[in-house]
């Protein structure tokens, strides 16, 4: 067997057979009061997690260098997760200020639009009231 | 992040930290405690005690040493402990003890770790499992393990010549 091929094999095996031992250590650090927070939700999905990623990086194995093992963490995934959420609130952003901007404009450029009652401003009422001792240019001829 | 970042944050109470130092430093924890343990339930044991006393003395680790090298030396006490109390107190098979250890058969380690780990020994299997299992060069393993780099690599080169010869009587 080449050397290349003794050191993937024995990389594939270690992907698959290294003991996880995360959540017994967690619940032994909390009963000993070592940590002080809750499960996360990502702790809590964390075995699941942890399974897809080795599967993934034992399978694309080949592809690598030796280096790569020890950042086994997951970490591509997460900041992915980061991205799409991030791309997400953007557009549910945008998607509402643009939402508020059609609305407000329509109303605003309709001159049909007819304003509830109370929020008449006398500034803007046409103002045909003669002024007090304005006098009309009768012609009485 | 590197790993004496992730010290550093949880030596300043970021518990969010543990869990990115376990998934970088699990399979050389694993490795150098099966090395000296021999077997997957002591080396599962020591690997709980090693991260329960990373979590208990993160403060003590000094920013900017090598991280890697301080986790590997705090494993590599710990199996020696256990082994200490293990020959003081009694010893069991593993393989007659298979409720106490797990099956003990080579499926557990998986065939090519469990013939390393039966024909090589202690330095030997650790240095070869942290190249190909935790992919550690071997520079970064003579600082971990404090040898020379000619002794890591010399050490590299038997263990292939072991396994390759074992491969061949098998």
């Amino acid at each position: 067997m080449e050397l290349t091929d003794l050191i993937v094999q024995l990389n594939r095996e270690a992907a698959k057979k290294t003991p996880d031992v995360y959540k017994k250590v967690m619940s032994k650090a909390r009963s000993e009061g070592l940590v002080k927070s809750k499960k996360t939700n990502a702790q809590q999905n964390r075995s699941y997690d942890k399974y897809d990623y080795d599967y993934d990086y034992d399978y694309d194995y080949g592809n690598r260098n030796y280096g790569s093992g020890k950042h086994s963490s997951g970490i591509g995934k997460r900041i992915l997760s980061w991205i799409i959420w991030l791309i997400f609130i953007a557009l549910s952003i945008t998607l509402v200020t643009y939402t508020i901007k059609i609305v407000v404009y329509k109303e605003v450029e309709d001159p049909n639009a007819t304003q509830p009652a109370g929020l008449i401003s006398p500034i803007n009422q046409e103002d045909t009231s003669e002024p007090e001792g304005y006098v009309l240019n009768v012609d009485e001829s | 992040m590197t790993l004496d970042k992730l010290m550093k944050k949880l030596a300043n109470g970021d518990e969010s930290a543990f869990e990115e130092i376990y998934d970088q430093t699990q399979k050389t924890v694993y490795y150098i405690a099966l090395s000296v343990v021999k077997e997957r339930g002591l080396a599962e044991d020591v690997m709980q005690t090693v991260y329960l006393n990373v979590l208990k003395n993160a403060k003590q680790y000094r920013a900017g040493t090598n991280a890697a090298a301080w986790i590997a030396k705090i494993t590599r006490n710990e199996a020696l402990n256990l082994m200490k109390k293990r020959g003081r107190v009694f010893y069991m098979d593993e393989r007659a003890n298979a409720r106490v250890f797990g099956t003990g058969q080579a499926d557990d380690y998986g065939l090519l770790i469990d013939l390393a780990r039966r024909t090589l020994p202690e330095d030997e299997f650790a240095i070869l499992m942290l190249v190909a299992a935790a992919g550690y060069k071997r520079r970064e393993i003579a600082e971990m393990l404090e040898m020379p780099l000619s002794t890591v690599t010399w050490k590299f080169n038997q263990a292939t010549e072991k396994m390759r010869s074992s491969l061949k009587e098998n």
